[in-house]
Order: C-alpha cells, then structure tokens, then sequence
C-alpha cells in the first residue's frame, strides 16, 4: 500500500484503468497554457482597443500576466518533479 | 472607443460597485481554498482508496502541487474574465446623452444611448443591508426611445445617479431649441 503524501507511489491497483503519467500531465499543462495565452491576447486586444482610457484594463494585464507566469512556473516545476 | 458628437463630453462616468467585483473574489478564493480543504479533512484511509482507483506512475506529492497549481491557474483565468466584464459595464453620462456600455462575456458587447431630453422617469432601487450600508443598488431609466428602459444592477451610490440624471435633463429641458421658419414654396 502506498503512503501519501510524499513518497513515491508505485505501481498500486488500478481499478479504473486510468494511469496518471507524467505525459497526460503534460497535455493538461500545455492545455492550461494556451487558455492563460489566449486570455492574455484578448485582454491585451482590449486594452490596445481602449487606450489609456481603460487604466482598469492596464493594471489587469500586468498584474495577470505576472500571476500566470508564476502559477505556470510552479505547476511545470511540479510537472518536472513527478 | 465611444463616438462622440463635436459637442459632447463625457460629465459623469458610472461603474458597478467594488463590492459586486469584490463578491465575485470572495467566492474565487473559497475555491482556490477546497482542494486544501479536502486535503486536509479527508481522512487517510479515504485517499489511500482513492489513490487505489487509479495508478499513479510518479511522485504523489508533486502530483497535488501540479493540479492545485492548475486550479489556481484556472481560477485566476476566472477571476481576469470578471474584471474584464465588470471593468467594461459603464454608462456614461454626457451633455447630450446617456451612453450605456454593457460587456457580456470577453467578446460581446451592446452598446445603446438615450438623448437626455427623452427620459421619461428615474427610479431607484436600493434591496438588502448591505447594499444600504454600501451604497449601491439598481437604476431604472424609462425613455421615450426605441430602447425604452435602461437598467443598471449594482451601480455605487444610485441616488447621487439619479439626482445627476435628473439635473442634466432639467438643463437640455431648458435649453433654448433653435427654430428655422421655413417659408412655404410658392
């Protein structure tokens, strides 16, 4: 039986099928990736498509840019770990 | 961004309260806090089941702190797209008219305006306890227009609002109208 958490888990039953492995964790990291991408883009359009006018818009964009950029290194040095 | 006439300026610009954004993160941060809940009040055996179900081919610690991580990402996602749609949900209120900006979703947005001189009524409604100690509520403008209601939930300090709408229109009321005497073709 494996202990939780960590240590490694070995192979244990495996009733669903469902096997974690580091490539499905993968494909849902790049996933993330491109959704955090793309709603930078729009909020990016919106701001270009305001101006200064929308300062609100502004602060979002670095303040999410930064977030992201910090929840993204932590999950991929996760991921790296696995 | 809006399209103003030669001699119109923006006098008053209207948002949503920060307590309609704020409740929004409140109910964010409970979600970013479940997974740590359920870490922690799952009894042991209960995970050891779990973890029975599928095979984990790795270390099971990182594999909490990636999809915690992710849930996070995702929940901050959710969170840029709320203030985005809060942020953009404006009316603004000009010499000449009342401009209502209404953002649903990242790409959808319905903008309509009323002339001042055809609002017909104002009224306010300000429900509940905390939107009478915070100030805030829903306006209702009924024109004489196409569009004829205008509704603002959640707008901060509506009776400010309305006593604003109503000087402004009293004001255009009372302007002088040019009148051009066209005379008949004989």
């Amino acid at each position: 039986m494996p202990a939780f958490p960590g240590q490694h888990a070995t192979l244990v039953a495996n009733m669903s099928g469902i096997a974690i492995t580091q490539t499905l964790l993968a494909v849902l990291f790049a996933v993330a990736l491109l959704c955090a991408i793309i709603l930078s883009a729009v909020l990016f359009f919106h701001w270009k498509r305001f101006g200064r006018k929308a300062r609100g818009i502004v602060i979002m964009e670095g303040l999410y840019i930064v977030v992201s950029a910090v929840l993204i290194l932590s999950a991929g040095a996760a991921l790296l770990s696995f | 961004m809006l399209e103003l006439e030669p001699t119109e300026e923006i006098l008053y610009t209207a948002r949503a309260h920060w307590f309609v954004f704020f409740s929004r993160v409140l109910m964010i941060l409970a979600l970013a806090c479940v997974p740590l809940l359920l870490y922690v009040l799952v009894p042991g055996e209960v995970r050891t089941i779990l973890t029975g179900q599928v095979a984990i081919e790795g270390n099971v610690a990182a594999l909490f702190v990636f999809v915690y991580f992710l849930w996070l990402l995702m929940l901050w996602i959710l969170l840029a797209i709320f203030w985005t749609d809060y942020y953009l949900d404006v009316w603004y209120i000009t010499n000449e008219r009342v401009i209502s900006v209404d953002q649903l979703g990242l790409f959808n947005r319905h903008i309509t305006s009323t002339r001042l001189e055809m609002i017909q009524d104002v009224s306010v409604e300000v429900p509940g306890f905390l939107q009478t100690l915070l100030h805030f509520g829903t306006i209702r403008l009924a024109t004489a227009g196409p569009e004829k209601s205008f509704v603002f939930r959640g707008v901060g300090r509506p009776h400010v609002l309305k006593g604003f709408l109503m000087s402004e229109h009293r004001k255009v009321q009372e302007k002088p109208q040019e009148v051009r005497v066209v005379p008949p073709q004989m």
